[in-house]
């Protein structure tokens, strides 16, 4: 991961939250690293990566965040089973935007939609790159998880 | 007017936002310094952040001082070390010299009026009676040993100065931040420096930085490490990683 695909995935994914209300463009928040259990929202938007680090991208977002998106969707009913589904959409959008950027030196799996109790119950990689992007006063988190690949168990 | 800023010099906004002229106009990197103030990162730091050259920000940050917009943050002996550790410095020193470095970059108080802006702790600028030659900084012989100034007593001189990552007293702690900052200016961008701390931290066992409290770490933030275990991990880490020795200038002496 270059710091150029990195740079590149940020903006996209940054971009996705601007194109959804223009008038209200998202910030990203400072970075962070975050050591042991996962920082995890609500819902979390997942794809594995492997290349000369393995590991995870993710984008975890809270319920509250969701229904603002569905709204702007013309989505009005907010049930756990519509959430999922926007949580999809990011998924494929997450995996899309990592496609773009990190294409030739990375694979990268199937995008995953998961609850946060699904989320706690894979093996993530314990050290990870934390960036929050800020949008309508809610809170995603975009988090890089990596493991050194010939290390990891 | 020019004001003089230290590479360590610490500041904060005097004016918030808030309080700020609808008619003030300022150049862009001037505002860039006045929003990325917080009155914890060091001048050098925010520099190196803006990727200005150091003619610049003494220039942008002079101007903020001269409006009153920011003033500097007094700070505490060890406070004052750590910031003198996260300004960095390119060249590596032992932590001998790095003690000297800080009594010689330190301004003699030939100006009370200067002394008064720049407000570098000023108690212990007051308990020297007379510094009007700086004290040279590799020019050290054996059996010269300059006198301390500004309270701070350099440790003996090493056998070696070359010996590097050597654990000293007790009170001798790892300065992430420094760290952070050592790894950072080799890199090409803020990006690709986050990138690369990470990178070091990945190869750390999290047990070990849980075990030192340490959960969550911003790129500006600061922790000193002093668990020998720990310190030798990211010390392993960052050659491993990136393929660099751990300057002697991560190390801080805390009273």
């Amino acid at each position: 991961m270059n710091p150029e695909q990195f740079k590149l995935f940020k903006r996209i994914t940054l971009d996705y939250f601007g194109k959804l209300a223009p008038s209200e463009q998202p910030v990203m928040g400072e970075p962070h690293m975050h050591f042991g259990d996962p920082e995890l929202l609500d819902y979390t938007s997942l794809i594995e990566i492997f290349g000369q680090y393995e590991g995870c991208i993710y984008l975890t977002s809270p319920a509250a965040m969701l229904k603002d998106v569905l709204l702007i969707n013309g989505e009005i009913q907010d049930s756990p089973a519509h959430l999922k589904d926007m949580c999809q959409e990011f998924s494929n959008v997450l995996s899309g935007n990592a496609s773009k950027a990190f294409g030739g030196n990375w694979q990268i799996s199937v995008p995953r939609t998961l609850t946060r109790p699904e989320v706690m119950a894979l093996d993530l990689p314990e050290s990870t790159f934390v960036m929050p992007i800020l949008w309508r006063d809610k809170q995603s988190l975009l988090v890089v998880g990596l493991r050194v690949a010939q290390e990891a168990a | 007017m020019n004001t003089t800023v230290l590479p360590h010099s610490v500041y904060r906004r005097a004016r918030e936002p808030r309080e700020l002229p609808g008619a003030l106009r300022l150049r862009a990197l001037e505002w860039a310094f006045y929003f990325a103030i917080t009155g914890k990162q060091t001048a050098a730091e925010l520099a190196r952040q803006m990727r200005a050259e150091t003619a610049d920000s003494t220039e942008a940050l002079s101007r903020l001082i001269n409006l009153g917009l920011i003033a500097e943050q007094e700070l505490d002996a060890a406070e004052y070390v750590r910031a003198l550790a996260a300004a960095g410095d390119r060249e590596e020193k032992t932590l001998h010299e790095f003690l000297m470095g800080a009594a010689h970059s330190a301004p003699a108080p030939a100006d009370a009026a200067s002394v008064e802006t720049l407000r570098i702790p000023r108690p212990r600028l007051l308990d020297v009676p007379d510094v009007t030659t700086p004290f040279p900084r590799t020019t050290l012989r054996p059996g010269k040993t300059p006198q301390p100034a500004f309270g701070f007593k350099p440790l003996p001189r090493p056998d070696d100065d070359r010996k590097e990552n050597q654990r000293m007293s007790a009170s001798r702690r790892l300065s992430l931040r420094a760290l952070m900052n050592v790894i950072e200016r080799q890199a090409p961008s803020t990006e690709a420096g986050q990138l690369d701390v990470y990178r070091v931290f990945v190869r750390v066992d999290t047990l070990l930085l849980k075990r030192n409290g340490i959960e969550t770490l911003r790129f500006t933030e600061d922790r000193l490490v002093s668990d020998p275990e720990l310190e030798e991990a990211l010390v392993r880490s960052l050659k491993k990683t990136l393929g660099l020795d751990c300057p002697e200038s991560v190390w801080v002496e805390v009273a």
